[in-house]
């Protein structure tokens, strides 16, 4: 073979393995990634009037490039007033639609629209000389608006906000006043009525995908 | 006529060239993906709502992801504070989170990070005579600071600050559970 013919050879089989090393290793591999994360929940003009602080966790499953999918749980209390306490305990998913064509890149935002259902207690105890509580449990929908920030391209900061609508035993509170003057918060139950109360949730998460399951 | 030597020399030898860039860490710089340090020592507090001082034992366990994330777990005992067990009987707490890990070419290891946590609290004679239970599980959130510094293999040195922040809310009583917290000593590089 002659030598400018076998150089010439040598040159094209360095310069396609150049290309193919460029080349989105994860295209087309987005599907069954695992990440599992940790989360801080607030919850904001519920019933008691008061903000809630909550403590969770949450893992997610890729379903495809632009569609992911979070399972989450969250324990949050509530400070009414010093005068009762509330808490909330939610275990439910969410669907996650991102805007970006290319989401979850190292160093980039991607934002995201989010909907889904949960399951929530609700205990809420009044502090009076006589503690009274009332509890039910929940079903409820949410919707909202988040974004993923990729520190790198494996751990994400996300910061999220969405509204919540429960469906349930309505459980209702109010500050009154007792004979001697003194501030109490009356707690009522109305046992065979359904009730739509709603609250606005902003979550921060700390993710870190740790497999890809296919 | 095109030296086809000349071009095969020059190509292989940029080709070397970004090998040998992407394969390179920071000369110098001591952490890396996979490292597992763990450590347990005391810690101090102080609430500044409460003004009282506490005292603790603490462990940690912290896995680097790479050279900027690294994925921490901590737990506080609590032994006593220093007004008795006027304000608190009980205020055990365990957190989760993760750290960023600024970049430097040494084995000192500077970094900042944020965790949320769970604290089981019980209130102390203060606040007791009212009915019901004074004992309760409260979520926590805390962003933390320090920095670590690492010998060549097994220990390296360490110094923490943070804040926590969360409520003790229990049928005897509600108060803040916010904290200074302060911890130092000498962990192990297990892995």
């Amino acid at each position: 073979m002659p030598k400018y013919k076998l150089s010439s050879l040598l040159i094209i089989c360095l310069l396609i393995s150049g290309i193919s090393f460029s080349q989105d290793t994860t295209e087309g591999k987005e599907g069954g990634q695992f990440s599992l994360g940790v989360r801080n929940t607030n919850s904001f003009f519920t019933d008691a009037g008061s903000p809630g602080v909550g403590f969770g966790g949450q893992f997610r499953i890729r379903m495809g490039k632009r569609i992911n999918t979070d399972w989450f749980a969250d324990y949050i209390t509530t400070n009414i007033q010093s005068l009762g306490l509330r808490r909330d305990g939610h275990i439910g998913w969410s669907v996650l639609f991102y805007l970006n064509k290319h989401p979850l890149m190292e160093k980039k935002i991607s934002p995201y629209f989010v909907a889904g259902h949960c399951f929530d207690f609700t205990k809420v105890t009044s502090l009076s000389s006589s503690v009274v509580a009332r509890e039910r449990w929940s079903s409820a929908v949410q919707m909202g608006f988040g974004a993923h920030y990729n520190v790198t391209e494996r751990f994400d900061i996300t910061l999220l906000t969405q509204y919540m609508n429960h469906f349930g035993t309505d459980i209702h509170t109010d500050i009154e006043i007792d004979a001697s003057g003194k501030k109490f918060l009356d707690v009522q139950q109305r046992r065979g009525s359904v009730g739509l109360e709603g609250h606005l949730l902003t979550t921060i998460s700390l993710n870190y995908r740790i497999a890809d399951l296919w | 006529m095109v030296n086809f030597k000349l071009l095969f020399s020059i190509i292989l030898a940029l080709k070397l060239y970004t090998v040998s860039v992407n394969a390179q860490q920071t000369e110098g710089q001591f952490i890396h993906k996979g490292l597992l340090r763990a450590t347990s020592t005391f810690a101090t507090g102080y609430m500044p709502y409460n003004k009282v001082n506490n005292l603790y034992l603490t462990g940690i366990v912290e896995y680097y992801t790479d050279s900027k994330i690294s994925l921490r777990g901590e737990s506080f005992y609590f032994f006593n504070s220093l007004n008795g067990d006027k304000t608190f009987k009980q205020n055990h707490s365990i957190f989760s989170g993760a750290c960023y890990h600024l970049k430097t070419n040494s084995h000192f290891d500077p970094f900042i990070g944020l965790q949320t946590g769970l604290a089981y609290s019980q209130i102390g004679r203060n606040f007791s005579g009212n009915a019901g239970s004074n004992k309760s599980f409260n979520p926590l959130l805390s962003p933390l600071i320090g920095f670590n510094y690492y010998a060549p293999k097994w220990f390296h040195l360490f110094i923490n600050a943070r804040y926590v922040i969360g409520n003790h809310l229990s049928e005897q009583g509600i108060i803040p559970l916010n904290e200074w917290n302060f911890s130092f000593g000498l962990g192990f590089n297990i892995l």
